[in-house]
């Protein structure tokens, strides 16, 4: 084993990187003529294509917070570490970080229970996702969330949080739609259990 | 999934729409002409697209020209460059150049924009690259290391020697601009994988302190340790 310092090498051969440049599109790319494409402008392509959609897909759970931020760099670094993008539809991609994040952001919410996620939610949603049951479902899924399996919490997060259908989230998750009903019943009747306790 | 029958759009649907850089739809354009919150929605997405942290894509690339390799004509980076740093991770490549870091792991470090960043620089046959995270060096391979301090004065690196993790370089001022450290790592030809701590602190640390640093993988506001672990190709290998 060893690497050994080499303090007298002149480290202006270890610069031959040609100036970045920056797009429209706020990514920074290699440009000039030394640059040849490679995989990573893929990346940064995906990375441009991807951030914003799952950085307000993490918002939508963890508020405007740096939880959110985390979640979303983390589920970027999951992503050029799986080589999902080679070859692979928008869609599929799409729902490959849909899954990664949600999950992430559910260990951040495990372990960080006292966030508190109801501020600062993300202000502009589509029309499929109604805001009173957005709110409904972030409240109730701070307070489960040490108690329901993951999977479940995954669901309840597509569905209510993300507005996705059945279909979708089935989809998304690879699960059967009747497993994504069964588990939306399931955490229902928790939420009513939860309220029943609290309301006594 | 088709929207011609649908009066709502999740999000879903919208984001892969917007992904896709919004190709010819009818029914999806249609829609959101008449829906204000789903209009407003792509628009946030472009919004938060604008304002994301700078990916650097620093493809391999030729050898500058002889004036290039001076220090003083050699290019400069417009921006800052980090690297994402995911829990045990210890570097990610030169694909995910992500001005921001994650802390999935249960330190109490609150993040603050711009965290702290490891880059590792392998120059092999008269070509440099940035390290992929995964690919091997080889005997010979000349490693460089370039630190974004964000904050932090100081920095070290250290290798595990027999017994525990010892200084390969003294405790330096973290380099400005993105420059590399002043010093360079020849990878030699023993079997076996190469590993490297890199230490950011904010005090200059001491052999003990620096070794329970890296031990513990230290991430606090104070000191940031990134460990890298280099698989290595020797002849025996191949």
């Amino acid at each position: 084993m060893g690497v050994l310092p080499h303090p007298a090498r002149p480290l202006g051969t270890f610069w031959p990187f040609g100036r970045p440049g920056e797009n429209s599109s706020g990514l920074v790319a290699g440009s000039g003529a030394h640059c040849r494409p490679s995989l990573v402008t893929d990346f940064s392509v995906a990375y441009g294509r991807f951030f914003a959609p799952i950085q307000a897909k993490c918002q939508r759970l963890l508020g405007r917070s740096a939880a959110a931020e985390d979640v979303t760099q983390e589920t970027f670094v999951r992503l050029w570490k799986s080589g999902m993008i080679e070859g692979n539809e928008t869609r599929v991609v799409m729902a490959w970080l849909y899954r990664t994040c949600t999950r992430l952001a559910i260990d951040v919410l495990r372990d960080r229970r006292r966030m508190d996620v109801q501020e600062d939610v993300a202000a502009a949603v589509p029309c499929g996702l109604d805001l009173a049951t957005l709110a409904e479902a972030r409240a109730a899924i701070t307070s489960l969330v040490g108690s329901v399996p993951e999977e479940e919490l995954a669901v309840v997060v597509l569905c209510r949080v993300d507005g996705l259908g059945q279909p979708d989230a089935a989809s998304v998750l690879g699960i059967s739609e009747r497993t994504v009903r069964r588990m939306l019943s399931r955490f229902d009747e928790r939420t009513g259990s939860l309220r029943q306790e609290l309301s006594s | 999934m088709t929207t011609s029958d649908k009066d709502e759009l999740s999000t879903f649907e919208l984001d892969v729409y917007w992904a896709s850089g919004r190709p010819a739809d009818a029914a999806i354009e249609r829609h959101v002409e008449r829906c204000t919150r789903c209009r407003a929605y792509l628009e946030s997405l472009d919004v938060g697209q604008a304002a994301s942290p700078p990916v650097v894509a620093p493809v391999a690339l030729a050898p500058s020209s002889a004036s290039a390799t001076s220090p003083a004509a050699r290019p400069r980076p417009r921006r800052r460059w980090a690297l994402p740093l995911a829990g045990a991770l210890a570097l990610a490549a030169s694909a995910v150049l992500v001005a921001r870091t994650t802390l999935l792991t249960p330190h109490d470090y609150v993040a603050v924009k711009g965290a702290p960043g490891v880059q590792l620089l392998v120059h092999r046959g008269g070509e440099t690259r940035i390290w992929d995270g995964r690919s091997p060096v080889r005997p010979g391979d000349s490693l460089a290391l370039r630190v974004s301090c964000e904050g932090l004065a100081h920095v070290a690196v250290a290798a595990p020697a027999p017994t525990e993790w010892r200084r390969l370089s003294a405790d330096a001022a973290c380099p400005a601009s993105g420059d590399p450290l002043p010093f360079t790592l020849v990878v030699d030809d023993q079997p076996g994988g190469e590993r490297l701590a890199v230490v950011l602190s904010r005090d200059a640390l001491d052999d003990g302190r620096l070794r329970r640093a890296i031990e513990q993988e230290e991430r606090t506001a104070s000191v940031w340790v990134v460990q890298l672990e280099l698989r290595k190709v020797t002849e025996t290998d191949r």
